[in-house]
């Protein structure tokens, strides 16, 4: 027989998780399946900031940009976000000239966790929440081509349960992949990356 | 029964003894007499924040571990601690994250590094094992203010601690360990500052 206090230790360590609901403002087209052989090479370049958020908004007075440990970060979840649209045959860092680039210039910022006492004192059995606004704006260009731009929100409402350590950074990068996902959807819509094809 | 809260607070003042007792500072230059000024009479302070992590201010020998620039949310979580180290000056009636402007403005570099020791042998030895903690600080401010010709100005400020911890947390160990450092590093800067005149 197991005694209740182990049973409700292993309650608390398997009930641990953080599920996320995501927003997207506007709401994206699917992403259709792209075959390998007609997918472009793709550049981007990335600028990631914070902006502390309050009132339900990212406050713009307060802007910290992401130019050392956490923009390499960044950039990295964004090309391995790219990456796994499957709609490019590569994608690499790099400057505006190649035939398809991406700049993407990011804003982001997230509430405290709320209900943190209350998590602390219930060993995590009562859920934290924590919002987080996620802010995309791209603009693509290709030679002989003018650019266009594409702006992305993303609302973000994170649930976490379990005796995790909630002020950390949010460990998943799904909903960056999904933004991203909705991104390359709009440029696909747009016929950005059928113009590699036809060349 | 007796309630424990009493001796778990002198419990607690026994330990902050003992660290502190453990603990040297040394901030270089040291540190004039902060200025004595009625609240009338103290200015404005606007400031900017660059933060770096450098393992170099432990072992200028390190070469191989490179300098971290504090970006993104990691430097907004450390503005407050700088506002409140400032504040607690008393030397100031107001104090904001600004660019130069009309005020007084102090430019920050802050250059820091923790050298804390490996997590696996405190657990191992349950903190049975003396180590010592080493806390360095290089504050590089560039002071401002209209009508006057910037002067820059630098101090060090470094915490050596011996610490024998067996069985208490780590996290309490290094809030009282890394407490204090900063503070009198930029007190000695605003003495400095106030001696030539800036107030």
């Amino acid at each position: 027989m197991v005694s209740p206090r182990i049973a409700l230790g292993l309650l608390i360590v398997l009930s641990g998780c953080t599920t996320y609901e995501l927003t997207m403002i506007p709401p994206a087209p699917a992403l259709q399946p792209r075959p390998p052989a007609t997918r472009p090479d793709l550049t981007i370049a990335v600028q990631s900031t914070y902006a502390p958020y309050g009132d339900e908004d990212l406050q713009l007075g307060d802007l910290y940009p992401r130019n050392g440990r956490l923009g390499r970060m960044e950039q990295n979840r964004y090309q391995e976000a790219f990456a796994a649209t499957q709609q490019f045959r590569s994608v690499a860092v790099g400057d505006a000239g190649n035939p398809l680039h991406c700049r993407l210039v990011i804003l982001s910022g997230r509430e405290p966790p709320t209900n943190r006492l209350l998590a602390g004192l219930t060993f995590g059995l009562v859920p934290t929440y924590r919002r987080e606004i996620l802010r995309l704006d791209a603009t693509v260009s290709a030679p002989g081509r003018v650019p266009a731009s594409y702006a992305i929100e993303g609302r973000i409402l994170s649930r976490t349960q379990g005796p995790g350590d909630t002020t950390q950074p949010r460990f998943s990068n799904v909903p960056e992949q999904q933004l991203t996902a909705a991104l390359v959807a709009r440029m696909a819509a747009d016929g950005w990356l059928d113009r590699e094809e036809a060349r | 029964m007796t309630h424990p809260w009493p001796r778990i607070r002198r419990a607690g003042a026994a330990l902050l003894l003992v660290l502190t007792s453990c603990r040297t500072i040394t901030v270089d230059p040291p540190g004039n007499v902060l200025p004595a000024l009625p609240e009338a009479k103290r200015p404005a302070l606007d400031f900017a924040l660059h933060v770096t992590e450098d393992p170099q201010l432990w072992d200028p020998g390190l070469t191989h571990l490179r300098a971290e620039v504090v970006d993104g949310e990691d430097l907004a979580d450390l503005v407050p601690t700088l506002r409140d180290a400032l504040e607690a000056t008393n030397a100031f009636s107001t104090i904001r994250r600004a660019p130069t402007g009309q005020r007084l403005h102090c430019d920050l570099s802050v250059r820091m590094y923790h050298m804390t020791p490996e997590g696996l042998g405190l657990v191992i030895t349950a903190g049975l094992w003396p180590h010592v903690e080493h806390e360095y600080y290089e504050v590089i401010a560039i002071m401002s203010a209209p009508g006057r010709a910037p002067q820059t100005y630098t101090v060090r400020g470094h915490a050596e601690t011996l610490l024998w911890s067996p069985l208490i947390p780590i996290g309490l160990v290094q809030w009282v360990v890394q407490s204090g450092t900063l503070q009198q590093t930029i007190d000695a800067l605003v003495a400095r500052v106030a001696a030539d005149g800036w107030f």
